[in-house]
């Protein structure tokens, strides 16, 4: 069997516990435009990260936007091209959880 | 329930197919890590787990004529844990383990800088340029692993060939340049992992990095030879989905690394 999930209504209409379908192989297909547009995004936030010191004033302003721009980035590929978007609640929870604690620790020992 | 437990039988076949030799490999390699770090006689110790479970597994195949075999084999297990794979599972696991790993050297280089005297400013010792462009080389392999995955999907076995090939060599291309950079700046610019926390925090982060992908080249190398054996079909095609993973992880620390030790 194979499906095709474009977007939010898709894949909100299967159930969590159906979402395995999505596992088996041949089962699912990631659009190929999708691919692509994240591609395309990743070059684009790249090339804006790289004018960001010479075009945003103030150090703070600039950490702020890297960030931002990275987190974007990170994103982009851990829910699209490792496919996180389409996997169970509770993988995408267990995938989330380690970064989040990371970013408090990393946290802590900063302050 | 819906995730499928492995039968006592099953766990038994899967145990015979391998013999103890895995966890013996994985326990000597752990032991010889952390003799590393603590003491020298702890790594003869690890290297000598190490060196028997290599040739416990070797031994245990009747030939060196049944290794291609060996390595061709697919696993013929579906189960299923929480509706995944067990094999995704397994290396999802792995990487929530490289995630903190990765976590604790960039967040322990930031907590060291945020206190250092003083830092060079992005460009000043780094070749942001050189590495920009390595960065989107890296990013680019990601969309040609992709697109392996998507020819694997399809059934189109020379699609899935041709990018699984190109994945690999961008990966060198990107390690090569690394090492072209670490020779500016070492003999160059005189950044060395000894001259101060801005040197050692550099070259500990993207030598790990560096590291991980040049592992992740070699197994590359593996699944292209399975890929080039006939290995995956349009029905089986998981070991180039978990290649993926482990490579497109490879490429999220460096979004991470390229920002925090290169732009900020």
């Amino acid at each position: 069997m194979v499906m095709m999930m474009t977007g939010d209504a898709a894949v909100a209409t299967v159930a969590d516990g159906q979402r395995m379908a999505v596992h088996a192989p041949g089962a699912f297909h990631t659009p190929h435009w999708v691919y692509i547009a994240v591609f395309a995004a990743l070059a684009v936030l790249t090339v804006l990260e790289l004018s960001v010191n010479s075009t945003v004033s103030g150090k703070s302003l600039q950490v702020a936007t890297l960030l931002s721009l990275m987190m974007a980035k990170a994103l982009l590929v851990v829910l699209y091209y490792m496919h996180v978007r389409y996997e169970s609640r509770v993988l995408r929870w267990a995938i989330f959880m380690p970064f989040f604690a990371a970013v408090f620790f990393t946290a802590v020992v900063m302050v | 329930m819906r995730g499928v437990t492995p039968t006592a039988e099953h766990a038994h076949a899967a145990a015979e197919a391998d013999g103890p030799w895995p966890m013996a490999l994985a326990l000597g390699f752990a032991t010889l890590l952390t003799g590393l770090v603590v003491h020298w006689s702890i790594t003869i110790v690890g290297a000598l787990v190490l060196g028997y479970a290599v040739l416990g597994y070797l031994h245990q195949l009747p030939g060196l004529h049944q290794l291609e075999g060996h390595l061709l084999r697919t696993p013929r297990d579906r189960h299923t844990l929480g509706g995944t794979s067990v094999r995704k599972m397994g290396v999802w696991m792995f990487l929530f383990s490289e995630i903190l790993f990765f976590a604790g050297l960039i967040g322990g280089a930031l907590a060291l800088r945020v206190k250092a005297d003083g830092w060079p400013e992005p460009g000043e010792v780094l070749n942001v340029p050189l590495t920009a462009a390595n960065t989107f080389i890296l990013i680019c392999s990601s969309m040609t692993m992709v697109e392996a995955l998507r020819g694997a999907q399809m059934g189109d076995v020379r699609h899935m060939r041709m990018f699984l090939l190109l994945t690999m060599a961008l990966g060198i291309v990107f390690v090569s340049i690394q090492a072209k950079e670490y020779m500016l700046l070492f003999f160059d610019e005189g950044l060395r992992p000894g001259s101060g926390l801005y040197g050692s925090t550099f070259y500990i982060q993207t030598g790990f990095h560096g590291g991980h992908v040049t592992a992740g080249i070699v197994a590359l190398a593996y699944v292209n030879y399975r890929a080039w054996k006939g290995a995956y079909s349009r029905e089986d095609h998981e070991g180039i989905e978990l290649m993926g993973l482990y490579w497109h992880f490879v490429d999220v620390v460096w979004i991470f690394l390229f920002t925090i030790v290169y732009l900020i």
